[in-house]
């Protein structure tokens, strides 16, 4: 077999394998400057950047003292052409910026890259454009000719051993650029496969997320249309019953006797109006009044709400505020799905305990972080809680957290809850510190 | 007191409820089920107040609530529903006050008494 050849075939199949631009990239000009391979001294790799030929990568020594020191080692320890070009499959490139030069394509002689390797032996012969970026003749100046533009150009020398450029070095390398052209542009096509398919993996993540939501709306409608008919029917059988309760409550007539089981009547009426109040509520879904809050007021002033729950209950309700911290939200549908929070935690707490409320800024948002030190939330309960009707209350229609994610949603935040067993509860929640509205 | 009150409700329960309580409270009540009753009682009787449903076969509340002002331009109304999305039209259509319907009769009461000035 013809050596030249041989070699050719070697390399070849070796470039094959590289997908990624720069190892291939990098394994063309190491088999161009390899003793094994085409053994230049040195090899410069330019990509046609639209209409500039910008320097991507290049191999060999910068001084004759380095190149023979360079050559020293591989002798030493000798290398197969495969294990040099194989190791191009580690390495990181980056030219720096003063090194990267660019030839202007449009100063090029006409037809200079159309008749293959080009050999210039004499200053006069080197076209100007390419005097800034060529510091020693001979050289070759090597065309990368994809399907039907210029990908490229490379240039050798063997500017330290001083060996002249042969005509068989030209043909060798115009065999040799046909074959790192077609490599070329396999990593090109590869790379936008590549990119293709990441499109692709994107929009479907975003169908199945989307489709994740629509379920989700479909499943809330339901429940809206069934709640909204629910309630209006109720509504007068309650009346009827609560008022006429109130009727009697008031009667002069009324043995004293049955007045306990009319109050029991006026208040049982009483707690099915609050409940259909709550999923009216959580039906309508409130358009928020954004008003510019500061947290440590407005935390304060729930805290006052519930004094009398948390006394009561022999519960210390602790506030860590940050100072100065102001956040935009609508009060009144804020203090709602807060309090819905809180008065978990208090009813969680059977005998006494502490419920601390944190207020601090985190990445742009406004962080709310209620902790108790109740029982915890059973693993088989966490993930419904936010699922309308599903309550694990003697009393209540499951819909305190439902509405309070609502709540915090129409905010554009959003809520999450931690839990342990035995060690306590927390529910953090992330306000947008710009507010959740257009108006800011 | 001798101030006469118009109940306009079609469910009889509701209107019964309403009438004993006014009753108890010391008014003269009058009742009709649905809006052509209120006005046939409108045209024969005197009233200070009218307590009027919004959902109502025959006529409905809204229609009603139009004719009537027509022959009386100073009766106070109440408009008392099970809905709470009219809210913010009651005040157009001349009415003097917006009630939810509730079991809190209390609440019905005190409106009127205020309404009145009793």
């Amino acid at each position: 077999m013809d050596i030249e050849f041989e070699k050719l075939w070697r390399i070849s199949r070796e470039l094959h394998l590289s997908l990624a631009p720069d190892e291939a990239l990098c394994k063309i000009l190491t088999a161009l400057t390899a003793g094994e391979g085409l053994a230049f001294n040195r090899a410069f790799l330019y990509e046609n950047k639209g209409g500039v030929l910008a320097l991507r990568m290049k191999i060999g020594a910068e001084t004759e003292e380095e190149a023979y020191k360079v050559w020293e080692e591989i002798s030493k320890k000798p290398h197969g052409l495969e294990d040099l070009l194989k190791s191009c499959e580690e390495k990181t490139f980056d030219l720096e910026p003063s090194r990267i030069v660019e030839i202007p394509m449009d100063n090029v002689p006409d037809g200079f890259f159309e008749n293959g390797p080009v050999k210039i032996e004499k200053p006069e012969e080197l076209p100007d454009v390419f005097k800034r970026v060529i510091d020693y003749l001979p050289a070759a100046i090597v065309p990368l000719r994809g399907e039907n533009h210029l990908l490229g150009i490379i240039i050798v020398d063997n500017k330290f051993n001083k060996d002249p450029i042969t005509e068989i070095d030209i043909r060798t390398l115009e065999l040799y650029a046909a074959l790192a052209s077609n490599v070329i542009e396999r990593t090109i096509l590869f790379q936008k496969l590549q990119k293709k398919q990441d499109e692709l993996e994107k929009a479907y993540r975003e169908l199945q997320e989307y489709h994740k939501r629509v379920l989700k709306l479909e499943k809330f409608a339901a429940v809206g249309e069934i709640a909204s008919t629910f309630t209006h029917e109720l509504r007068t059988p309650i009346t009827i019953m609560g008022g006429y309760a109130e009727l009697l409550y008031r009667s002069k007539d009324l043995p004293p006797v049955l007045l306990p089981k009319v109050e029991t009547i006026l208040r049982t009426a009483k707690r099915m109006e609050t409940i259909i109040k709550n999923l009216s509520d959580y039906i309508k879904s409130p358009e928020p009044e954004i008003r510019k809050l500061k947290a440590k007021e407005f935390l304060d002033y729930l805290s006052s709400l519930l004094d009398i729950e948390t006394k009561r209950k022999n519960i210390e309700l602790k506030l860590y505020v940050e100072d100065d911290i102001e956040f935009h939200g609508d009060p009144s549908l804020l203090e709602h799905a807060f309090l819905n929070i809180l008065r978990n935690s208090i009813e969680a707490l059977k005998d006494g305990g502490v419920v601390q409320v944190e207020c601090r800024l985190d990445n742009g948002n406004v962080l709310f972080m209620f902790k108790d030190n109740g029982p915890g939330i059973p693993p088989e309960m966490l993930k419904n809680l936010y699922i309308p009707f599903h309550t694990t209350k003697r009393q209540g229609l499951g819909l305190g957290l439902a509405i309070t994610k609502k709540i915090i949603l129409l905010h554009n935040g959003r809520i999450e809850i931690e839990s342990q067993q035995g060690k306590g509860t927390t529910v953090k929640v992330y306000l947008p510190q710009r507010g959740g509205d257009k108006n800011g | 007191m001798d101030k006469r009150i118009l109940v306009v409700e079609d469910e009889e329960d509701i209107l019964n409820l309403y009438m004993d309580v006014l009753r108890d409270a010391g008014f003269d009540v009058d009742g009709a089920e649905n809006g052509k009753e209120a006005l046939e009682k409108f045209e024969k009787n005197e009233y200070d107040l009218v307590i009027l449903d919004i959902r109502m076969p025959v006529m409905d509340g809204i229609e009603t609530l139009a004719r009537i002002l027509e022959h009386r331009k100073d009766v106070k109304v109440i408009i008392n529903t099970a809905y709470g999305s009219y809210k913010d039209n009651f005040l157009t259509w001349g009415a003097d006050a917006y009630l939810i319907k509730s079991s809190s009769m209390e609440e019905l009461v005190n409106k009127v008494k205020e309404l009145l000035n009793v």
